[in-house]
């Protein structure tokens, strides 16, 4: 029960992404997100080991953080997240923490494996719902 | 008067094409909508859009109405299209009232050629502003990668550092919204991945729908306000849509994180996440004011420095002077930015903040924020269309000023989404489509032409006519596409 599909909206683009914890949530849609935004023959090359952290007041602010990093890294740095070795999501009273660890790569070449350049992730609509160990979340790009 | 009902708010028709919205529950004011009944039973289906006019009605301090023009579509907080003026004292400011692309806006260039001067180097000229222009994804290197201390001193002084480093010229600021720089700008507070982003920007134009125009002039609706902007029939024009690219976008993305925290510091409860706001009077207030501007300024000195390159491009390619050409700057227009200005609402003069997200200021004949030269006709105002059909150039209103804080419309709006637009492209050769209509267009991206074919937008004139016949703008003359570039 992982998955994302593509939602439209008039003017941009969105996801719709579930999955059966909010760390495989955190991966769909980070899959999901390249599959908006990258060709589907891109090639890249290992650049370094990759690991972000970050403290928000919800699930739903620490997606959009993880998100907007991603596509900071890809539309200004020409990076793609290749794989992930670790996730941890964790909350303490009002304090969400994520921590990842994984690889990151450079594209060979941005110009033709970017296909589409998204301005940011907004928090428009997203709010991670649970149901019978489901959980499920819209994410609209501003384009 | 006619009186509909959304969800459970009450809305009462004022005229043909104004509706407005009562206040109720925790608004702060009512909510009016420009559009014509077509366009208002499609909005009431819809929904999303109508939704958040309504939300920004529960800004604190909102003054007289929540607005929105006939081209509103669902956007990011506000609607594309809205407009909100606050208190300026005890008001907020919200940065989903201008939206990521700060200062996106128009630019239109006037020159001394007619249609007949370029039409055997049009596929030529197309080309090399193709060339000279980067567009697309994440484009860059127009000019040289400016250093981080060159960026802020730009950032600070807007258009005019770049006419000292030869991008135009002096009289060009004359015909900027603002002169092309907001005074308040302060590059000191920002952070430093959207200075890394501004260092190689500038003079790009981007993605989306985005261009770079050749218009032609095949309409004239208001001789005598078309002389005063030097427009005649079959004259050639250049028109610029940009913005602050990826340094505005990491500014709004920056201070949507911070803003979402002052909300819950200010104790602001709003419907909706993406319209967090903070008062404009607290130091996150200040400091995102501070940062817009400098990414105001940012948009004004990218579309100067875009407009120069295509000057030279012209001048090469057509072999002609700078007299030949005569290309002059006819006005440079912003839709989504907010700033301090000084109203009227009810019998007091208020200092107000204006959000105009997806909506173009619209001042009247006589206002001194507008040039010398076009103090009898109002403020140019500059509505494209479609890369297919046309775009208009009007002129505000005193009416604009007394029932939309001198504001109108902005665009066309989308009409399909960008699936739809691909489906309805499938199997279709546009270029040749566009060919056929006279039209050369040269786009980076592989789905550019499918998403913004003209069939995704609406008809612009639908849009410019409810604004033209409320009396908030007045029609001057219409110009259609003969060469276009987009990322």
């Amino acid at each position: 029960m992982n998955g994302f599909r593509e939602i439209t909206h008039t003017a941009d683009i969105g996801l719709e992404v579930w999955a059966n914890s909010y760390e495989n949530l955190f991966i769909n849609a980070l899959n999901g997100y390249y599959k908006l935004v990258l060709s589907a023959d891109y090639s890249s090359q290992f650049l370094e080991k990759y690991q972000f952290t970050e403290n928000e007041s919800n699930y739903e602010n620490l997606l959009i953080s993880f998100l907007s990093e991603i596509n900071y890294l890809l539309m200004v740095k020409k990076l793609v997240i290749y794989a992930i070795d670790s996730i941890k999501i964790s909350k303490n009273d009002n304090d969400f923490h994520l921590s990842v660890m994984g690889q990151i790569n450079r594209l060979k070449n941005s110009e033709k494996d970017i296909e589409l350049e998204i301005k940011a992730v907004t928090y428009h609509q997203v709010k991670i719902v649970e149901t019978d160990g489901i959980y499920r979340t819209k994410i609209f790009f501003d384009i | 008067m006619k009186v509909l009902q959304f969800l459970n708010h009450s809305i009462h028709q004022i005229h043909d094409n104004l509706f407005e919205i009562q206040q109720s529950g925790q608004m702060q004011s009512p909510a009016r909508v420009y559009a014509s009944e077509d366009m208002f039973n499609s909005l009431m289906k819809e929904a999303e859009p109508l939704k958040q006019v309504i939300n920004v009605a529960h800004l604190p301090g909102i003054q007289k109405y929540s607005l929105a023009m006939p081209d509103i579509h669902w956007g990011y907080g506000f609607p594309i299209g809205g407009v909100a003026a606050t208190d300026w004292n005890d008001g907020v400011i919200s940065p989903g009232g201008v939206g990521y692309d700060i200062n996106c806006g128009v630019r239109l260039a006037s020159t001394a050629l007619h249609q007949d001067a370029i039409q055997n180097r049009l596929a030529k000229l197309v080309q090399e502003l193709f060339k000279a222009i980067p567009t697309g994804v994440g484009s860059s290197h127009a000019i040289r990668k400016l250093n981080k201390n060159e960026l802020k001193s730009a950032l600070k002084q807007g258009v005019s550092w770049f006419i000292n480093q030869g991008y135009g010229d002096q009289e060009d600021i004359e015909y900027i919204e603002e002169k092309g720089y907001l005074d308040w700008a302060d590059p000191s507070i920002l952070s430093e991945r959207a200075l890394e982003r501004g260092q190689d920007q500038m003079g790009t134009l981007g993605s989306g729908n985005h261009f770079l125009e050749i218009d032609v002039v095949d309409n004239i609706f208001d001789k005598e306000s078309a002389d005063v902007l030097g427009i005649f029939e079959n004259q050639i024009l250049i028109q610029i849509h940009t913005g602050s690219r990826g340094f505005g976008y990491q500014i709004c993305d920056d201070y949507l994180k911070i803003m979402g925290k002052a909300s819950q510091k200010y104790k602001i409860n709003l419907p909706d996440r993406q319209l967090a706001s903070t008062p404009i009077q607290s130091s996150e207030g200040q400091d995102y004011l501070a940062a817009m501007a400098a990414a105001a300024n940012f948009a004004w000195s990218n579309r100067q420095v875009i407009m120069h390159l295509a000057n030279r491009v012209m001048r090469r390619i057509l072999n002609i002077s700078d007299e030949e050409l005569d290309f002059k700057l006819i006005y440079d227009v912003s839709h989504n930015i907010a700033k301090k200005e000084i109203h009227q609402i009810g019998n007091e003069t208020k200092e107000v903040c204006v959000h105009r997200k997806g909506a173009t200021r619209a001042f009247p004949p006589g206002s001194p924020a507008i040039p010398k030269k076009y103090q009898n006709i109002g403020q140019p105002v500059l509505i494209p269309g479609d890369m297919g059909r046309y775009s208009f150039i009007c002129t505000g209103t005193n009416k604009a000023l007394d029932e939309t804080f001198g504001s109108t419309c902005h665009g066309a709006g989308r009409l399909l989404s960008r699936n739809q637009a691909k489906r309805a492209a499938h199997n279709r050769d546009l270029f040749r489509e566009m060919s056929k209509k006279g039209i050369v267009v040269q786009a980076r991206g592989k789905g550019t032409m499918a998403e913004e074919m003209p069939e995704a937008y609406k008809d612009v004139a639908n849009v410019v006519n409810i604004m033209h016949n409320s009396g908030i703008c007045n029609k001057v003359a219409r110009f259609k596409p003969l060469g276009v570039i987009k990322g």
